[in-house]
């Protein structure tokens, strides 16, 4: 079958493989830090596994909202989607999730109930020592950017904003906020 | 002889046009985008917010697909490079990805396997067809040939062997599936130059960058001109070792009929880009299909024989393809857009930072460099701006005690004093550069709790 010098080559490749899957499995486990998946992500690590690279959520996304990620990142998460809501936030149109191919995305319906119960991104923090309206001004963009008013996103007097337990975290709050840096942020994890 | 050119022609047709459509698909796909980002009609507006170059595109859009009553619904069915595409809404996906996919997640995903049986069956009657007929690598570095050759007058290069084994790329894809069990990450798509080069035109339309692909593919065309022709998909391809595995039992066959060759004659070992031996018929698992071989056959030995009954096999493949593809097929849904932060409401809003994690403090840094339409003309083109805000994620305090900001750039050094905060919670410092291009270095310190802090920030300045 194999002559020897053909076995020690696989041996060669086989050890290669080890090394190297060790190694992209210290990467894998790694803390990444504030990255927003798009919508329906399974969690993290499980995500790096099932996302297969194909580039069409990135395509299809009618926002330009998704990006890859660069070597910068990591061995492990290379060229997989995320979304820095500030430069451009979610809208929730559910497309990315009916083009990807594997369970990575999971596939949600393009139905504001279902986006509600389904989808979890992370969640808007309001940092009261930056925001106009808890510091003496009234504001209240974020909550006209809100697609869900009144039920992620609701206002106080002088339209101080407080963060509800339904918010599915697709940044258009973070994405419109007038205070330079933004004085509301998603956290994948709060 | 004529046939065989007519052979020859319609694989060259194919080979282009799969190129082509692929191109012509993420070029629709960001004229739909931009469709929708700045309404109908909206193509000046493109061109004025994110350049001429969007501005055509979205031209481009409405010229071809405008006539449709839904063109971006009809765009969303077309999206996807080789590695998976959907045409008409209906999803394939590249085995080698979906056996990735398996091995990696170690559960089954039932659309992906409906999606890899039109390749598998496709790779099991027609055998490595796909190398010489579709991939793109192989298209370029057909092209590269071509170039190399009228470099140096007509005189080709040979298919030199390495002496480093075909076997080699059967164990790279054994070790390659090892490394995707143990770490869970399914490492194919990083060793895919047809991938990368999708991704390449991807981000070129849709952002005008590249991003690290591109030496991967650099590399392989560098090693092709300069030592051998397909050595990558000779010895090294993941994808075609799986394509020539899965060709084994193939009904295509380039094979001999049976008279003698010439004595020594090796003109069809020559023309052979893969190096294979068409008139012995050993390993032709990895013949690629591309009848290269056929037309140098000064006798007309070799020829396609098709082995098997080719009507069972047609009628396979399209209930294969009927059934597999039936399953993916899903309806695309479209909604309003919502009513707000979704153009560009706030041009001038700086969106570049950068946030370091030190300790128990967050800190966010972000850049201004007064970019905006006239900025080539401002007074001071080279000023930057930055917004440093400190948080303590143990109190959810922000800092506001005093700080220091040296901002390092090829040596030459500013050190800024700030007693207080700005603004709110905010210290905000402006910077003269000579010139606001590259990289910089921040260097803040400021009093935590348990003493002086230092922390080190390298921003990326345009």
């Amino acid at each position: 079958m194999l002559t020897r010098r053909e076995f020690i080559r696989l041996s060669a490749f086989g050890g290669a493989g080890i090394a190297l899957g060790g190694g992209l499995l210290l990467d894998r486990r790694r803390e990444r830090f504030l990255i927003i998946r798009p919508p329906g992500a399974l969690a993290e690590e499980r995500f790096l596994s099932s996302c297969v690279r194909c580039f069409k959520c990135g395509n299809i996304c009618p926002n330009t909202a998704i990006r890859f990620m660069g070597p910068e990142y990591g061995p492990a998460a290379m060229d997989t989607p995320y979304i820095l809501p500030r430069d451009q936030a979610c809208m929730l149109c559910m497309k990315c999730t009916q083009v990807c191919p594997t369970d990575a995305l999971q596939k949600i319906a393009d139905d504001p109930q279902e986006i509600l119960t389904r989808v979890r991104m992370g969640k808007a923090v309001v940092d009261e020592n930056l925001c106009y309206s808890y510091n003496g001004r009234t504001c209240g963009v974020c909550y006209r950017a809100c697609p869900y008013p009144d039920v992620a996103l609701k206002v106080k007097l002088f339209e101080q904003p407080v963060v509800l337990d339904k918010c599915v975290g697709c940044g258009l709050c973070e994405r419109v906020c007038i205070h330079i840096p933004q004085a509301i942020r998603i956290y994948t994890e709060v | 002889m004529k046939d065989m050119n007519i052979l020859l022609n319609m694989r060259k047709t194919v080979q282009i046009g799969v190129v082509v459509s692929l191109v012509l698909i993420i070029m629709v796909s960001y004229g739909a985008t931009l469709h929708q980002v700045y309404g109908p009609g909206g193509e000046h507006l493109a061109g004025l917010m994110e350049g001429k170059w969007s501005f055509w595109l979205y031209r481009f859009f409405t010229e071809t697909m405008g006539a449709l009553r839904e063109p971006v619904r009809v765009a969303d069915g077309f999206k996807g490079t080789y590695w998976s595409i959907t045409v008409f809404g209906l999803t394939i996906t590249d085995p080698l990805a979906g056996l990735g996919h398996l091995v990696a997640t170690r559960s089954v995903y039932i659309p992906l396997i409906f999606g890899m049986l039109v390749p598998l069956f496709a790779a099991m009657t027609l055998g490595r067809a796909y190398c010489g007929w579709i991939c793109p690598m192989n298209t370029l570095l057909e092209f590269t040939d071509k170039l190399r050759n009228r470099l140096r007058r007509g005189e080709s290069l040979p298919t030199k062997d390495l002496h480093s084994g075909r076997l080699n790329k059967y164990f790279l894809l054994t070790a390659l599936f090892i490394a995707a069990a143990i770490s869970g990450v399914s490492v194919f798509p990083y060793l895919m130059p047809q991938l990368h080069l999708g991704k390449e035109v991807f981000q070129v339309v849709y952002f005008g960058s590249i991003s690290w692909g591109i030496f991967f593919i650099c590399g392989i065309i560098l090693f092709e001109i300069l030592f051998t022709r397909r050595g990558w998909c000779r010895y090294l391809c993941p994808a075609g070792a799986l394509l020539s595995l899965l060709a084994v039992p193939r009904l295509l066959r380039v094979e001999k009929t049976a008279r003698d060759c010439i004595q020594g004659c090796r003109s069809c070992v020559d023309a052979c880009p893969l190096g294979l031996e068409p008139h012995t018929g050993a390993s032709m698992m990895e013949c690629s299909q591309c009848g290269l071989c056929l037309p140098r056959c000064e006798e007309g030995l070799l020829g396609f024989r098709w082995r098997g009954n080719m009507r069972l096999a047609i009628f396979a493949g399209v209930a294969i393809a009927f059934f597999a593809l039936a399953n993916t097929a899903q309806a695309h849904h479209i909604r309003g857009l919502p009513h707000y932060g979704y153009t560009e409401n706030y041009p001038q809003n700086p969106t570049r930072e950068k946030v370091v994690k030190h300790k128990h403090y967050y800190i966010y840094v972000t850049t201004y460099s007064f970019e905006g339409l006239q900025r080539e003309k401002s007074d001071t083109p080279d000023d930057v701006q930055f917004y440093i805000y400190i948080k303590n994620m143990k109190t959810g305090q922000s800092y506001t005690g005093r700080m220091d900001v040296e901002i390092t750039r090829k040596g030459v050094r500013a050190l800024y004093h700030r007693g207080s905060p700005d603004e709110e919670a905010v210290y905000r410092i402006r910077h003269s550069f000579k010139k606001s291009r590259g990289g910089c270095l921040l260097n803040i310190r400021f009093d935590g709790a348990a003493g002086r802090e230092d922390v080190r920030i390298k921003i990326k300045l345009n």
